[in-house]
């Protein structure tokens, strides 16, 4: 096996082909990659680095297929010093891909981990491995006729467990809109090598690992979410119960005024339990301005070009010379057919004390489906997609044309119609400053006592324009930092600025994080430099 | 005009910037280093897929249904399609198509994390007067391209021909590339792809 990849610093040839060696005596060598062409898989198909001498680059990968074989590669990642980087399946896309933080990283490919342990349907939960996708889990309800949902991000390829890890977001309900929220128990193999099981999967034959979260004692599960202690190996989680109806409804809000009414109403209805999931708001008159064809001196930017943010008083004026709406918000409700419609209802009496608003109801979708009925619904809001993954790449209906990928920013601020109208003036004149677009702007998403965006910023198949994207991209970072709104996840290239800004008492919260990395990953060989935790010897402080 | 490219395609099953060499018309690619993986042996097409709704498409379509090869219609979303057929086929077989660029890359992303590699990834830009390509094929896979387009058959019957003689050899990742020209302002891109089983190996 001849390997002529990039190698992490301090790292030599011989030692990491050593180890290679090992490692494919343990899982067997077609399941260890070093290969132009198989590192190439694990390369980030959006990274605004690509083909750049700074796109960070695994030397190789290796997949085990179960708990032992991971524990027997962390021991001669241990032994070697070889930095391994886990990744579970589908590419987390926007935020880096599977490429790893630290160039020449070793990447752990957990697909082949892929057994649904168990799913009960009667307590609603499910225990997987790292390889298992949405699609997956989709696919084994729907074979045992199992009346449970899935709440899943995007394009259903990627991994609960992984999605989770991540925190990432769907969108039934807030119990399980953040994927973090909804897990219950993990089974975790830590940087040294000792296998963990968390809150009640700590008793051994423990009834309530996946149904009680917290066990007994320090709650630690929070540890291994967006860091690099341990690779979780099994993961338990809550699932949402097929509704017995499912129902949207759109409310439109005339004037740009109305945001200041209408955004602490929202705020009592999601605290009432009337609106029970995330939802999105954007202004329907102000979304032109980012087609390609608005004018560049188009009234929208007159208004954002200006120093200090407009007024309500110009804002008014803008809305009113568009004819269009200045507001709208689709909600959605699920469960108990006579609940959704008085949730619906309520929505309907609480807004429409306000002047001209309206109102539109979706068709009520009610379940269990026959087959003909599932068949005639075309787009099923409730299944996993590859659709995503139309987003951006076509151009279609006056959007920018069509790019080779994305990267989020993702910044949250509080729900208060003040901070909605900030972010869109702040980050959007950030983008103006360097010439870029992205429609995203213009929408918030609102949840349970805060709000925020997921701004998809384009990438293009020009290393100029995508060096742009970069400088913008750090330039909202440090905005928002200005603003105290931070992200609540971010792009594996850009870990080191974000967390740079969580700077409180000295960056006391990193400092933690070090400590608590150099006791449990002593050697530095898990994820380096996974949200900003670098191990000892690559600290640049 | 023939050009002699046969330079490795390093980063050809991506969505990325391959330089167009060539000015204008199709050239040929014959040189340069044999793959590096070892083939499938035995590997079959088992369907062709196309987007109906493009006229390109539907040529494409004809052109191998009429050879015989099973086809299936894609639109924006290959979700069921995936889901339900190539998900259990492909694995053992491979799947070719002329889809958008959404599509094509969202199956490739499929493909790979089901061990199959691009062995075909071809774009073609319609503009109004025009039609550019930039094909990434294995070596016979592109000679028959190359041998369709300069008899001047129809590029979506040249396609056929490249992903027939691909798919009549061993499967192998993408290694030669071809370029003709730049593309026009306004095209449409359609993106031409094999999918198919690689056995890993040494060169």
């Amino acid at each position: 096996m001849t390997i002529v990849t990039k190698l992490p610093p301090g790292l030599d040839h011989a030692t990491f082909e050593r180890a290679i060696r090992k490692m494919a005596a343990v899982v067997g060598s077609q399941w260890v990659f070093t290969s132009a062409d198989d590192i190439d898989l694990y390369r980030d198909p959006y990274s605004p680095r690509r083909g750049q001498p700074d796109e960070s680059m695994p030397s190789g990968a290796v997949a085990p297929d179960n708990l032992e074989e991971v524990r027997a590669i962390m021991r001669i990642a241990n032994e070697h010093r070889i930095p391994i980087y886990p990744v579970s399946t589908g590419r987390n896309l926007g935020y880096g891909g599977a490429a790893p933080v630290l160039s020449g990283s070793l990447v752990l490919d957990l697909k082949r981990m892929n057994r649904i342990i168990e799913v009960n349907e009667d307590q609603a939960y499910a225990i997987v491995e790292p390889g298992v996708s949405y699609f997956d889990l989709y696919r084994h309800l729907q074979d045992n006729k199992i009346r449970l949902w899935i709440d899943f991000p995007g394009p259903g390829w990627g991994s609960p467990l992984g999605n989770a890890l991540d925190r990432g977001i769907g969108g039934y309900r807030f119990e399980t809109a953040s994927h973090w929220n909804q897990h219950c128990g993990l089974e975790v193999v830590l940087a040294n090598g000792d296998l963990v099981r968390t809150g009640m999967g700590a008793m051994p034959n423990a009834k309530t690992w996946p149904l009680f979260k917290f066990g007994l004692g320090p709650d630690v599960d929070g540890l291994f979410s967006q860091s690099n202690f341990g690779v979780v190996t099994k993961m338990g989680f809550r699932m949402t119960r097929e509704p017995q109806a499912l129902m949207s409804g759109i409310v439109t809000f005339p004037r740009h005024r109305d945001l200041h009414k209408a955004v602490p109403i929202f705020g009592q209805l999601i605290d009432h339990d009337v609106i029970r999931g995330p939802f999105a708001l954007l202004s329907p008159a102000v979304e032109d301005a980012y087609k390609v064809d608005y004018p560049d001196d188009g009234p929208f930017w007159k208004l954002m070009d200006r120093a200090e943010q407009p007024g309500d008083e110009e804002c008014e004026a803008f809305i009113k010379g568009t004819g269009k709406p200045a507001w709208v918000a689709f909600v959605r409700f699920m469960g108990i057919e006579e609940v959704v419609q008085a949730q619906w209802a309520t929505v309907k009496k609480w807004f429409g004390a306000i002047d001209g608003v309206s109102f539109q109801e979706m068709p009520m979708t009610r379940f269990p489906l026959s087959e003909a009925q599932r068949a005639a619904i075309p787009m099923k809001e409730w299944e996993p997609s590859l659709g995503a993954f139309a987003m951006g790449t076509r151009a279609q209906g006056g959007w920018p044309t069509a790019s080779t990928g994305h990267i989020f920013f993702s910044p949250i601020h509080p729900l208060t119609s003040h901070d909605i109208l900030k972010a869109r003036f702040e980050f959007t004149r950030v983008m103006r400053k360097h010439k870029l677009k992205t429609v995203d702007a213009n929408l918030a998403l609102i949840a349970n006592g805060y709000s925020g965006m997921v701004m998809g910023l384009r990438l293009t198949e020009d290393a100029a324009e995508n060096a742009r994207v970069r400088a913008a991209y750090l330039d909202l970072v440090k905005v928002g930092e200005s603003l105290g709104y931070a992200e609540y996840r971010t792009h594996a290239m850009f870990m080191d600025e974000v967390v740079s800004g969580f700077s409180f008492n000295n960056h006391a919260l990193l400092r933690l994080a070090e400590t608590l990395k150099d006791a449990i990953d002593p050697k530095g060989i898990l994820s380096a430099g996974r949200y900003g935790i670098w191990p000892k010897y690559l600290r640049k402080h | 005009m023939i050009e002699i490219l046969g330079r490795p395609a390093p980063a050809l099953t991506r969505r990325r910037a391959i330089a167009c060499l060539g000015a204008a018309g199709m050239g040929l690619a014959v040189a340069g280093r044999l793959t590096a993986s070892r083939p499938a042996a035995g590997s079959t097409l088992y369907k062709i897929v196309y987007d109906d709704r493009e006229a390109e498409g539907r040529a494409f379509g004809a052109h191998v249904a009429a050879a015989g090869f099973t086809t299936a219609t894609v639109g924006d979303d290959p979700t069921w399609l995936w889901f339900d057929d190539l998900h259990h086929r492909w694995r053992g077989a491979g799947v070719a198509g002329l889809t958008t660029p959404a599509v094509a890359f969202s199956l490739k992303l499929m493909a790979e994390l089901a061990g199959l590699r691009a062995v075909i990834w071809g774009r073609h830009w319609i503009g109004p007067s025009r039609t550019s390509h930039v094909v990434a094929a294995t070596e016979p896979g592109l000679a028959a391209w190359m041998r369709q387009a300069e008899g001047g058959a129809a590029w979506t019957q040249a396609l056929h021909g490249m992903i027939a003689a691909a798919a009549a050899q061993p499967a192998a990742p993408a290694r030669f590339n071809h370029a003709s020209g730049e593309h026009e302002d306004g095209a449409r891109e359609m993106v031409s792809w094999l999918l198919a089983p690689v056995i890993k190996g040494s060169a």
